[in-house]
């Protein structure tokens, strides 16, 4: 009897420490059904956007486009999904006509998918995406870079020269790797409206002032991914 | 003896994809007869906060062998020669596998309100072709010539997000509206 209650004592003195687990966030903890129905609900409302103190900000739109240069080789047989790699903005962002940050800011990218070239003439794969710049100490976040590279593939090479020749030939063939060299250009876009002051480095707005919301300059040079060797 | 009759279908079944490759020119250069302008495919924005991967496959090498698309394991949708589904997803990192005798694996990063485009091709393997997705533009999409939507019944449960026939018409006639009304830029 004695035994029991202790158990129960035990037991119940768990509760609310399950509870405290659940409301952390990304704690992988099972807990019992009873602590789920006592814990917050998972997601948090969003915040409600605070009135903002500062008079000189601009806000950087969300959706505007930014120009970015990847800063290291990647390349479907170097690279490894998962994999960070540095960025840079590469041209200024302007907002109607005002240079609010001013081009060098490094972020930060990451490989999303990297397949090496394989037999059979398969080409080699990369997806790369963008992940954030450090802008005035923070991060203003990056979205829908559109680069993603693939080698040249010998598929059908494989199969045509298997059907002249022994199958096994075919295996032999191996498609191009896919290869993002140090330098690249890409656009991608702000993944959220982000105000802060212009940074003092970049103040004067260049050339003529275009009257546009969001004027990320014509340097819209799409991302080149090249063909590599084997 | 047994050996020797697997050696042979064996070698009969890779011949035959094999051979496929040879075959389509020549019937692509049959005579092209009286058929229809050829309509481009219209692809539906995704729903607002969702963002959309369109799968396809043109025709080509190793036409007999399948190419199931499948995330966590369920199929999504199968996806025949000369065939194309939508697929609608929550924004972030996915995860894409097909698979017949060795497994090939995609992952993409889909963005809200944004569309992208994936390709599978089937490659030589030992007995059978091995099906190889990877990414794609819409340019590639829109050269492949006479694609079709995959079948209802060779999609995955709706769930999963392959839109049907219906589906994408009811979503182009919602976005018709929208579209006229838009002022042109």
């Amino acid at each position: 009897m004695r035994a029991m209650f202790v158990l129960a004592a035990l037991l119940c003195g768990n509760f609310p420490l399950c509870a405290f687990a659940q409301a952390v966030p990304g704690a992988a903890v099972a807990a019992a059904p009873v602590a789920e129905s006592t814990a917050p609900p998972a997601e948090a409302p969003p915040a409600a956007p605070a009135a903002d103190p500062c008079t000189d900000c601009i806000t950087i739109p969300a959706l505007t486009v930014v120009t970015v240069e990847i800063m290291v080789d990647l390349g479907s047989k170097i690279s490894k999904s998962g994999d960070t790699f540095p960025i840079r903005l590469a041209a200024p962002i302007v907002v109607n006509g005002v240079e609010i940050v001013p081009a060098g800011v490094t972020g930060m990218g990451e490989v999303i998918h990297a397949k090496r070239s394989g037999g059979s003439g398969a080409a080699g794969e990369l997806v790369l995406a963008a992940r954030y710049l450090e802008v005035d100490g923070r991060r203003l976040r990056l979205r829908s870079m559109n680069l993603s590279a693939n080698g040249r593939s010998n598929i059908n090479t494989a199969f045509a020269i298997s059907a002249v020749g022994p199958p096994v030939v075919g295996f032999l063939i191996k498609g191009k790797q896919a290869n993002v060299p140090a330098g690249t250009i890409a656009d991608a876009k702000t993944a959220e409206a982000f105000s802060m002051v212009p940074m003092p480095a970049a103040t004067a707005p260049e050339a003529p002032a275009a009257p546009a919301p969001a004027a990320p300059p014509e340097t819209t040079a799409k991302a080149n991914p090249q063909e590599g060797g084997k | 003896m047994k050996i020797l009759k697997f050696a042979m279908t064996a070698a009969a079944v890779t011949l035959m994809t094999a051979a496929a490759p040879v075959m389509v020119p020549v019937a692509a250069h049959a005579p092209a007869g009286d058929k229809d302008p050829v309509v481009p495919i219209a692809i539906p924005a995704p729903p607002p906060g969702k963002g959309q991967i369109v799968f396809f496959r043109s025709g080509g090498g190793g036409f007999a062998v399948g190419c199931s698309v499948n995330e966590h394991g369920q199929k999504v949708s199968s996806l025949g020669a000369g065939r194309y589904f939508i697929m609608v997803l929550d924004p972030g990192r996915h995860e894409f596998t097909v698979k017949s005798e060795a497994k090939d694996v995609l992952a993409l990063e889909v963005e809200a309100d944004e569309t992208q485009f994936a390709t599978c091709k089937i490659k030589m393997g030992i007995l059978i072709g091995r099906p190889d997705i990877r990414p794609s533009t819409e340019a590639e999409f829109r050269k492949a010539k006479n694609l079709k939507l995959v079948d209802e019944d060779d999609m995955g449960p709706p769930e999963l997000g392959a839109l049907r026939q219906a589906q994408i018409t009811a979503a182009l006639g919602a976005q018709a509206p929208a579209t006229a009304a838009a002022p042109a830029q």
